[in-house]
């Protein structure tokens, strides 16, 4: 009974990595209509950041909003620099263009820290350590911070001015700009608090993964999954989704003989595939609008 | 054959009467406004001037480029020629810098947040105002509009077509523009409404000067409460004079000069 409980809180920290992923999916979704195939990508490139200013001496708590600062800037610098020539265009090219992004990242990542797996300090505390605890203790962490990231992002953008511009812009891009917002901005902003929320995901995984330039790909599927449940829009859905699909890959993984650990992954995939048929449409045309 | 040549009008009927809209008097100058959407040519050459508080309605028939002009003079759409906003041309600029000059429209389908509350559509629309200033300008519009009170804390997209066309007009005055470009600001509402809301764009006008021009299918309201109506054809401003003019209640048809 303790082992399954064990299991279902390291499945919650697990699906809180893959909802915070999620989660910047649906945000760059929700501004310029973009699914963000580099997504991952970006959020390995900041787990890396961290890891160099930890390696430089900071302590882990300091690292992280330092992280976020970097992520957050060069989320809207890459929107502003690249993406923004793509938007609005419904055929191919945003996915050409962000997968290409993934390709990219992934590639320079391996050339400056080379494709070595490091391993990534765990910031929680081992202090209540004794046997499995240990772990469960850290699974909790992650809830934690993702969690409280989850609570800022709601406060900024239900009680803030520029929380309520982004909700704008968000509904109705050509109405805002009549309203007088400069939604270029905006819509680089967007693409910024998506890197930093990733970057989050990214950080709170490294150490469960070890460090390395591929380390996101699986977690990506992942968070596919969930934001396809939220219909790429819905941020809710795509929380409770990533959520339920780490408790489901880890109950899966220990007590479903044939899945194993080899087989995992077809969970997400399923969850994908059934969803699609399931909403009998693409996705993104279901879906609450205006939920943050 | 043209059909508005300066020559076969008065070149009067184009301008605002005496005293209103001519010379250094004139808020907007609109000359040679050209628009389209990719090959096809909507607006061939329209030439206005708008005073300070006037009040002008564009009326014609579907089609003939009155929304399209409203979307050029906004930004939405590109045009060319010429478009001084009180000195200062607006061609070529973004939607959101003419805004920044004092320009409000009010499109058609309203350009509402559905999803946001009536109060955060308005404070949306008083982003840019002091910040000691949008609590009496909100203030204003829902004396203006009391039945938006009650609905404050309602997702926009749920009130009834008037009250949305209300809150949209109500989100545009929130900006305290210069000039306010409405597109069919009678749609949706009941007659009562509609006159109400047709006062509270006289009050606007004359109160804080701000100059109006609609595009309206009620050719009768239009015409008893502007001060000069113009009839949009084929892509041109083809006939205009002071209101009463053409008589109300007379489709605006009836003054087509003759092909």
């Amino acid at each position: 009974m303790a082992g399954l409980l064990l299991q279902i809180v390291q499945g919650l920290s697990l699906g809180a990595v893959y909802a915070g992923l999620a989660l910047a999916l649906v945000l760059v979704h929700r501004f310029n209509g973009i699914v963000n195939f580099a997504q991952g990508e970006l959020a390995m490139l900041s787990a890396y950041v961290a890891w160099q200013l930890l390696d430089a001496g900071l302590p882990f708590w300091a690292a992280l909003p330092v992280t976020l600062a970097v992520s957050l800037v060069g989320g809207m610098l890459v929107e502003r620099s690249i993406i923004r020539r793509v938007e609005g265009d419904r055929e191919l090219a945003p996915v050409a263009v962000t997968v290409g992004l993934m390709v990219f990242v992934n590639a320079a990542a391996g050339l400056v820290w080379s494709f070595a797996v490091r391993s990534f300090p765990n910031p929680f505390p081992a202090a209540l350590s004794f046997g499995s605890a240990q772990s469960g203790f850290s699974a909790l962490g992650v809830l934690g911070v993702v969690a409280v990231m989850m609570l800022l992002l709601h406060a900024f953008f239900r009680h803030t001015g520029a929380g309520l511009i982004m909700r704008a812009v968000a509904a109705d891009p050509v109405a805002a700009r009549l309203s007088g917002v400069r939604v270029g901005r905006v819509l680089g902003l967007g693409w910024g608090l998506a890197a930093a929320v990733g970057a989050i995901a990214g950080i709170l995984v490294a150490p469960l993964l070890f460090l390395e330039p591929n380390m996101m790909g699986g977690v990506l599927v992942y968070a596919f999954a969930a934001a396809v449940v939220g219909g790429f829009r819905d941020p809710v859905a795509a929380v409770v989704a990533g959520l339920g699909l780490g408790v489901a890959e880890t109950l899966a993984g220990t007590y479903v003989a044939f899945v194993g650990a080899d087989l995992k992954v077809i969970v997400p995939l399923l969850v994908i595939v059934a969803v699609l048929v399931l909403r009998r449409g693409p996705a993104g045309t279901a879906g609450t609008a205006g939920q943050w | 054959m043209t059909v508005n040549g300066p020559g076969d009008h008065p070149r009067s009927l184009f301008e605002a009467p005496p005293g209103t809209g001519n010379g250094p008097a004139a808020l907007l100058r609109v000359h040679g406004l050209r628009a389209g959407y990719g090959p096809a040519r909507v607006l061939h050459g329209v030439d206005l001037e708008l005073a300070a508080g006037e009040m002008v309605a564009v009326l014609g028939p579907n089609g003939a480029g009155k929304t399209t002009m409203l979307r050029a003079l906004s930004g939405l759409v590109r045009g060319r020629g010429s478009v001084l906003l009180d000195g200062t041309e607006l061609l070529g600029r973004a939607p959101e810098e003419i805004v920044r000059l004092g320009v409000a429209h009010v499109p058609e389908g309203r350009g509402l947040f559905a999803p946001l509350t009536v109060e955060e559509n308005l404070r949306i629309g008083a982003h840019l105002r002091p910040a000691a200033e949008r609590a009496e300008d909100m203030r204003r519009v829902l004396a203006w509009f009391p039945v938006l009170r009650a609905h404050l804390s309602q997702p926009a997209g749920s009130l009834s077509g008037g009250e949305q066309q209300m809150l949209a007009v109500g989100r545009a005055l929130m900006t305290r523009p210069r000039l306010l470009l409405l597109d069919e600001p009678s749609r949706g509402l009941a007659p009562v409404a509609t006159r109400r809301m047709f006062d509270v764009l006289r009050a606007v006008g004359s109160h804080d000067r701000v100059a109006m021009l609609l595009v309206e299918q009620d050719a009768r309201l239009a015409l008893e409460f502007t001060s000069r109506a113009l009839v949009m054809e084929s892509g041109r401003l083809t006939v205009g004079g002071p209101a009463g003019w053409p008589q109300a209640g007379r489709r605006p048809s009836l003054f087509r000069p003759g092909r």
